[in-house]
């Protein structure tokens, strides 16, 4: 293993690594099903709320006020409409979204998907019900990756770090960036309370400086390791 | 010069030994490939190939499913089974898309609006049969199982077991509604009438001649593909003849060697002409006559064949092709010529379907065929109309004590709309729930059916449905959203047929029985569950377990108790290949004429009917005497039927034409004493529509038709098959649309007693004058983008939104049918509406 000294701690890195791994992992849950009426009282610990305030997320003047049962029972409703239907409804998966995909449920794009989880050593745990490219299953693989990363750096292993933000660099070029950002637009233009037009802006916002990130997050091992950073970064522009 | 003969002496002239020893090429099986086998484009690698079956139509067709990455890429034909020999219909293949339909229903709903307003909320499958389970087991236990209504469209073998004779037996209500009054009840209940159990095989392998009333075979039937792909083999290579009588040249009149157009309704009057022309011209004379033996056509049962002769002239006498050819527009000469043919070519199959019997009195269109085909002697023979053979399984029958079931008696239409209606009168569950007068239900469960959609009246359909007050509590089971499922209070997902278990047992067109399963091509995606489960789970939580696991136990202990398929290797085999039939088994025909061994009606418990000559067990009927089973006799005694062991003729005793439904005895029953003390024609015989009788000048008469690419409900959200058909222009004759200024493509509207549709005209000879015909399949307004052109919601669209390239979706026309049943059977008169045409905008 190359010793790393990094120009920015690893125990930063680590950090910051985590810190995208829990978004992720809150964007998943909030588009996995509807909130309960828990997850909406811990979603509104103050820590949160000012941290949600300073990203320009604005969950309405209702989410303030209303009580949790309300405003829980009008996000079910909420999210069936948006997400499930029946009838008209915006499909959260890949292959019925992505532009000139094929448009159907669980189509080539699914199995693509799939196969990214598979090749990364990953794959749907059973039960769940999920399709794989629903678009909180995709969050969640980000999630994941990102959270081991963050173990990488602790551990200051840049092999397996290099290839775990290869593989979200690679996952969110091929699949979840493609077709995010219009979802959320179509959110933003379908819904009726705030609460998920104001992910699906940060699901937009974050998304898209993470690519950059990614990048940049790579030539910080390259920085410590000219040879094996170049090749990681090599990698990501093939 | 050189030229190819000169090439090859090159190649003639070439020793082994200068050939390299080894090739390059080796074969690694023993044929080219066809079938069973599949490869991605992509990759090259293998698919899986799962044995299953189809369920687009009531067909049910052996299949292969392949599965490429989790993803069903392909369904195919099973080139393994006997019925269809691999060949599959576009519908059939098109099923992919019910798998991939991106509008599916993926979770339990519960409706938050009002009915029908499309405010739903995902709830757990917990929830939602926690709910469903407490409502029924209130009524169980309040002794009002019956409140609780189950109304089904396709339900068939093991489903049909598990969901009604185990689930619904075992809970108790027997107010449980079919769709057979919209599909063939009137074709049933006359063959229930003439040769008991219902089902005719069309044994084209082996036919001469077919003569064809009013079907569409080659695009639709419910044996489709089994059948049509021999019928097209028997018309292109043995170049056999086939006349097909239709208001309309539907692809199966085009492939005909004739078409003979028909007024719409008048077919009978056709057959009972052919039939005094058989009778008249001694045509009858040879398999004909034989076969009267077996066939009752007077009172009583010692008439010798000479009476039947007499008889069944007298009964015709009246029916000359002269007579005929002012009621259907089919000049005489023709019909005598039809007769002569169909009377001489030997043997010939003589087919009917809804386009001859979804009519007022079209049963006795039905029972008219079968008395063309007995004076022909074309009956249970090779090469004739053949009584059905299916496949035989034995299941898992659940508990022992069942209780007591009670029903609600709003089955069998409003009073006096069916005199006989063996198959009930489903369309007209809603007018019964909403008149009230034989109770309602509580609960009302659909499954695998669309009430608004399937039934004529479609705006009182939605009435009903949405009314709280008629219809307290409501259930949809479907995989997907359509007409009826937006007014439910529930949905539960079902799984489409891609991803469930079954065994099934549909007719074989090769009278050998094929046993064959449905196995999940993928597992069920979201939360979708088989209802079968679903009604295991339900059982469970009333307190009455099935002692069935799920359905896949269900199908591996099926397996494993028929011995048929046990000695093939059980479920494995069947997992395995799919399909099986044992290669010993010789086809059955002339079933009737099996002699009775003493032994089989001479035994306790078994007596002879005097009346009838019929053997039947008077125990086994549930009689408390011998003396009391003669006073009464087999006709008077309830449900005696179930009892019949054989038919007395001229001192042997026949296995007969066993009776199903129906007290009637073994003969084939031309005359028929039951329907006699119906009130009803005893014989076959001309009765018109009322309506048809009182049309006025310019009125026009509706009929529907199917396509070839889509099922009438349940395939138009299936892209590939709505890309086909997506549209249904209404057709009418060029002197039809002169009369009334309409030029092809105009905008028209179509109008009856119980509303008006807007579509476009196809203006075409291929229809009969005085005639509109519009197919049924189209015009949804739920069912998903494809189905209904409705795009998912925001202005930007979808991928397989934007894709969408036609612009309309077509025009139900059920909105103008009425929800009438002919008297006889109760089948909807679908073919019988009387309407006018006019251009769109000409009346204000
Ligand atoms: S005939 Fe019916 S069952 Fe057979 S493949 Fe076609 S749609 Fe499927």
């Amino acid at each position: 293993m190359h010793d790393v000294t990094p120009t920015i701690g690893h125990d930063e890195l680590a950090k910051s690594a985590i810190e995208r791994s829990r978004l992720y992992g809150l964007l998943a849950t909030v588009f996995r099903r509807e909130p309960s009426v828990e997850f909406l009282c811990r979603l509104k610990t103050p820590e949160l709320m000012v941290a949600f305030s300073v990203a320009g997320v604005d969950f309405g003047d209702d989410f303030g006020t209303d009580p949790f049962a309300d405003i829980a029972e009008d996000l079910a409703i909420e999210y069936t409409r948006l997400f499930l239907g029946p009838g008209k409804h915006i499909s959260p998966h890949e292959s019925v979204q992505l532009k000139r995909g094929s448009g159907i449920l669980w189509g080539s794009e699914t199995s693509e998907v799939r196969q990214a989880y598979r090749a990364a050593g990953f794959d749907i745990g059973e039960p769940e019900t999920k399709i794989p490219d629903h678009l909180s299953v995709e969050l969640d693989f980000l999630s994941i990756l990102a959270r081991e990363e963050a173990q990488a750096w602790a551990e200051q292993d840049q092999g397996r770090t290099a290839k775990l933000l290869q593989l979200q660099h690679s996952f969110i070029t091929r699949h979840l960036g493609k077709w995010a950002a219009r979802f959320c637009a179509r959110v933003k233009e379908e819904s009726e309370f705030a609460f998920y037009p104001a992910f699906a802006d940060l699901l937009r916002g974050f998304l898209s400086g993470e690519k950059a990130d990614i990048v940049n997050r790579l030539s910080l091992i390259g920085a410590n390791d000219q040879q094996a950073g170049g090749d990681h970064l090599k990698t990501i522009n093939e | 010069m050189l030229n190819r003969r000169n090439f090859l002496q090159v190649g003639a002239a070439v020793p082994l030994s200068v050939l390299a020893g080894e090739a390059l090429v080796r074969r690694v099986s023993a044929g080219p490939v066809i079938g069973g086998k599949d490869f991605s484009p992509d990759t090259g690698k293998e698919r899986q190939a799962i044995p299953s079956a189809c369920w687009q139509c009531v067909t049910r067709c052996p299949n292969i499913s392949y599965v490429e990455d989790g993803r069903l890429v392909k369904i195919e034909g099973q080139p393994k089974s006997i019925r269809t020999n691999g060949v599959m219909c576009s519908k059939g293949q098109g099923g992919v898309g019910q798998f991939s339909d991106p509008d599916r229903i993926l979770y339990p709903m519960r409706r938050v609006g009002k009915r029908g307003e499309g405010k739903w909320k995902r709830v757990s499958w917990d929830e939602a049969l926690g709910e469903i389970a407490t409502r029924m087991k209130k009524l169980r236990d309040a002794g009002t199982p019956e409140k609780v209504m189950f109304h089904y469209g396709r339900m068939k073998a093991s489903h049909s077991k598990l969901i009604k004779s185990l689930f619904l037996a075992n809970y108790g209500t027997g107010t449980i509604g079919n769709h057979t009054s919209i599909c063939e009840a009137a074709k049933w209940t006359a063959q229930e009438m003439t040769w008991g159990g219902h089902y005719d095989n069309w044994d084209f392998d082996h036919a001469n001649y077919v003569l064809n009333f009013g079907s569409n075979v080659l695009e639709s039937h419910t044996n489709h593909i089994p059948t049509s792909h021999r019928l097209i083999a028997r018309l292109t290579e043995k170049r056999i003849r086939m006349v097909t009588f239709d208001i309309r040249l539907s692809n199966t009149a085009a492939k005909s060697s004739e078409w003979v157009p028909v007024k719409p309704g008048t077919d009978r009057a056709v057959i009972l002409a052919m039939c005094n022309v058989v009778m008249n011209e001694d045509l009858y004379k040879g398999d004909g006559e034989a076969f009267l033996k077996f066939v009752k056509v007077s009172t009583g049962r010692k008439a010798s064949i000479a009476d039947k002769v007499v008889a069944l002239k007298a009964h015709l006498t009246g029916y000359t092709p002269e007579w005929a050819e002012k009621i259907s527009g089919v000049p005489a000469g023709k019909i005598r010529t039809i007769a002569r043919d169909v009377a001489t070519v030997k043997p010939a199959c003589i087919i009917t379907y809804r386009g001859a019997v979804s009519h007022h009195h079209g049963a006795d269109t039905e029972r008219a065929a079968q008395m063309l085909a007995s004076i022909t002697g074309n009956i249970d023979r090779p090469g004739s109309r053949c009584k059905a053979v299916g496949a035989k399984w034995k299941y898992p029958k659940g508990p022992k004590k069942k209780p007591k079931t009670r029903k609600l008696k709003i089955l069998d239409g409003l009073p006096g709309a069916a005199k006989m209606p063996t198959h009930h009168v489903s369309h007209q569950v809603l007018k019964m729930i909403k008149d009230g007068s034989a109770g309602r239900p509580e609960i009302y469960m659909w499954y695998c059916y669309t009430p608004v959609y399937a039934n004529g009246e479609v705006q009182e359909n939605i009435d009903i449905l949405k009314d709280e007050k008629l219809i307290p509590f409501s259930v949809c089971v479907d995989p997907f959203y359509d007409e009826s499922a937006a007014l439910a209070d529930i949905i539960l997902p079902d799984t489409p047929y891609t991803e469930r278990w079954g065994w099934e047992d549909m007719v074989s067109p090769t009278q050998v029985p094929e046993y064959y399963i449905r196995q999940p091509a993928v597992k069920p995606l979201g939360e979708c569950r088989d209802f079968a489960d679903v009604c295991i789970d339900l059982a469970d939580r009333m307190g009455f377990p099935l002692g069935v696991k799920n359905h896949e136990d269900f199908v591996k202990a099926s397996c494993e108790m028929t011995s048929a398929v046990k000695a093939a290797g059980g479920f494995e085999y069947m997992k395995a290949n799919g399909v099986y039939h044992d290669p010993k088994v010789k086809p059955r025909y002339y079933s009737y004429m099996k002699v009775l061994k003493p032994d089989a009606y001479q035994k306790p418990g078994i007596v002879m009917d005097p009346a009838t000559g019929v053997y039947w067990n008077w125990k086994k009927a549930k009689v408390a005497s011998e003396e009391e089973a003669l006073k009464k006799g087999y006709t008077h005694t309830k449900k005696a039927y179930k009892a019949y062991v054989g038919q007395e003729i001229d001192g042997v005793v026949y296995s007969g034409f066993k009776p199903d439904k129906l007290n009637k005895s073994g003969y084939l029953e031309l005359y028929s004493e039951i329907v006699e003390a119906k009130g009803l024609p005893a014989m076959p015989s001309w009765t018109p529509a009322p309506e048809h009788e009182a049309m006025k000048s310019g009125d026009l008469i509706l009929t529907t038709f199917k396509v070839a690419a889509q099922i009438h409900s349940r395939s138009a959200n299936c892209k590939y098959l709505t890309e086909i058909s997506y549209d249904n222009p209404a057709w009418i004759n060029p002197v039809t649309a002169a009369a009334r200024g309409i030029a092809d493509g105009d905008a028209i509207k179509v109008k009856s007693e119980f509303g008006e549709i807007e579509t476009t005209a196809r203006v075409t000879p291929a229809i009969v004058p005085g005639a509109v015909a519009i197919s049924h399949h189209c015009g949804h307004w739920e069912y998903g983008r494809y189905a209904s052109g409705k795009k998912a919601p925001s202005g930007r669209n979808e991928p397989d939104s934007d894709r969408i390239w036609w612009t309309s979706n077509g025009t139900h026309p059920n909105w103008i049918i009425g929800n009438r049943a002919d008297p006889i059977s109760g089948q909807l008169r679908f073919m019988d509406t009387v309407v006018t045409l006019e251009k769109a905008g000409a009346s204000a």
